[in-house]
């Protein structure tokens, strides 16, 4: 079976510093990988390089067989994949729903016509209420979104990730900041929307959280992937756990 | 009605315009522009030119006037497309100051002596009275609420929405954000030419003075002053700030001044303006509202 994405030996300088140096690896429909690594490693570059930030300096990524280099980020977005940001950011001024539906529209504004129909429209906003059900928003859907607690803006986040109707949703440590509860809540979320067949790559600090939820596991180190494995591999590798006691080292 | 009410409401009137036409631009998709009369003299220029030079009637001049302004708009949009907040603002500005000087110093648009007499438009064979030119203006001002509330309750509304709120978000929820960027360029600057084209044939007369820096000021202070980001604001703004020097004469000098002082003080106090979301007046209106038709409820 072909992989839903495929990172080909990847890598991304800015100007002299290889922030990501080759990387390869990939991700096969309905998996769930999880990103980890050292403060700086590189995972988050990883991510706006997937959702067309930039592009990389070399290699290439695709998804679904096709190239992804050159397609801008609105267009990566409207093809499936969706994301969620390590500082949460919500459209703050509107509410729950209009977040939601914001994304919902992705298939609408490349044409013209479309895009100037209304937004309110029966369909969009009943599927977008089957979103926020989903994450347990529904009862604040007409809240401005600047007024959530930090967990119901990362479910917010995921919401509207899934609004894009993807295959793959990028999550950029969904538990970070959260109390336990909250994360708790977020972890059996993610768990269940992988076992309905969404494809996750998970960037994720919490290591218990990444053990709980993930099949397999990618470690980079300064730009570089230092293992891949099961999470049983991954918790014995020495290069891992040198890769994360030289960073307590360094504190 | 007096011909003084009438030339006072009729010069309002296209500030409305002006006023709701940046509003889409600052307002709606979040891009600052301080160089609105820029788009507003393209808009009169465009008008005023083809009346004179070619001969076209009102009604041929006043839609050429929109396109073209949508037109320069769009072009004029794409530098700003690749700087934002402090910058645009820089941007813009400089934008007003070129096209500003192109006017002036270009003899092919009559230079320092601007275009004079532009006809007023006629209709059944004779000139438009003031008070049926005024009646157009209203029309005109009806078809920008009409154009402003299909706006908002668009998908490319929602789209705008977003990227003020967050550029990045946006993008990764299927934005395009040139494309988008560009609409409410085009939008709001064919809409300021609409304005430009009343005022061009209003005032018969115009001059590369008439659409300087401080008069893209005076708009963003109504956009600003009525509140930004909604559609009471501009037209409430516009009104207000177009007649309280009517009537206090004696502040007419001091106009910009005025503006100046009370766009610093509204944004230290009330950055949402007078009766944007959420700001004092609107909340006063609104609990007063409540408490009239909910008199008789007993408290929750």
């Amino acid at each position: 079976m072909n992989p839903l994405l495929e990172i080909d030996a990847v890598s991304k300088h800015f100007e002299g510093l290889k922030a990501l140096d080759r990387v390869s690896f990939s991700l096969g429909k309905g998996e769930i990988l999880g990103l980890i690594g050292p403060n700086g490693a590189g995972k988050t570059t990883l991510f706006n390089l997937i959702t067309g930030t930039f592009p990389p300096t070399e290699g290439t990524i695709r998804y679904n067989g096709k190239d992804l280099t050159g397609l801008g980020p609105s267009r990566i977005a409207a093809m499936g994949i969706g994301r969620t940001f390590q500082i949460v950011r919500p459209f703050k001024g509107l509410t729950v729903l209009e977040n939601v539906l914001v994304a919902l529209g992705a298939s609408r504004y490349p044409r013209f016509l479309a895009a100037a129909r209304r937004f309110r429209a029966d369909d969009s906003v009943s599927e977008a209420k089957a979103l926020l059900s989903r994450v347990g928003l529904l009862k604040i859907s007409d809240v401005k979104a600047e007024n959530l607690p930090l967990g119901m803006k990362k479910r917010l986040e995921i919401a509207r990730a899934l609004a894009l109707h993807p295959e793959l949703i990028l999550l950029d440590e969904p538990a970070g900041g959260l109390r336990a509860e909250e994360m708790e809540e977020l972890v059996s979320l993610v768990a269940s929307l992988n076992r309905e067949g969404m494809t996750v790559l998970v960037i994720e600090h919490n290591m218990p959280v990444v053990m709980e939820l993930c099949e397999r596991i990618v470690v980079l180190d300064h730009g570089i992937k230092i293992a891949e494995g099961s999470p049983e591999e991954i918790r014995a590798h020495p290069q891992v756990i040198e890769a994360y006691l030289g960073r307590e080292e360094d504190a | 009605m007096s011909a003084y009410i009438v030339t006072v409401s009729i010069t309002i009137g296209i500030y409305v315009i002006l006023a709701i036409s940046l509003n889409i631009i600052t307002g709606y998709a979040g891009q600052i522009s301080l160089g609105h009369a820029a788009f507003f003299g393209i808009g009169a220029y465009a008008s005023g030119m083809l009346a004179t030079r070619v001969g076209a009637p009102f009604f041929v001049c006043l839609p050429f006037a929109v396109v073209v302004t949508g037109i320069v708009g769009a072009i004029l949009g794409i530098p700003c497309l690749r700087v934002r907040e402090d910058f645009l603002a820089i941007t813009t500005m400089g934008i007003n100051f070129v096209v500003q000087a192109v006017f002036l110093y270009v003899p092919f648009f009559g230079g320092a002596l601007g275009i004079s007499n532009i006809p007023v438009p006629s209709i059944h064979g004779s000139d438009m009275t003031k008070p049926e030119y005024l009646i157009m203006v209203l029309l005109f001002i009806l078809l920008s609420i009409l154009v402003d509330g299909w706006l908002t309750r668009s998908w490319t509304g929602l789209a705008l929405s977003a990227i003020r709120e967050d550029e990045t978000a946006a993008e990764m929820s299927g934005v395009n954000l040139t494309r988008f960027k560009v609409i409410a360029f085009v939008l709001g600057s064919a809409m300021a030419g609409l304005a430009g084209s009343l005022y061009a044939h209003f005032m018969s007369f115009i001059s590369a003075t008439d659409f300087g820096f401080a008069e893209s000021i005076v708009i963003l202070s109504m956009v600003v002053f009525g509140g930004i980001g909604t559609l009471r604001g501009p037209i409430i703004g516009a009104i207000v700030l177009g007649v309280a020097p009517e009537l206090f004469r004696p502040i007419l000098n001091y106009r910009t001044l005025l503006y100046g002082v009370m766009l610093v003080v509204l944004m230290r106090f009330q950055p949402q303006g007078l009766l944007g979301i959420d700001s004092f007046v609107t909340r006063t209106l609104k609990r007063l509202w409540k408490k009239e038709t909910r008199g008789y409820e007993p408290a929750a």
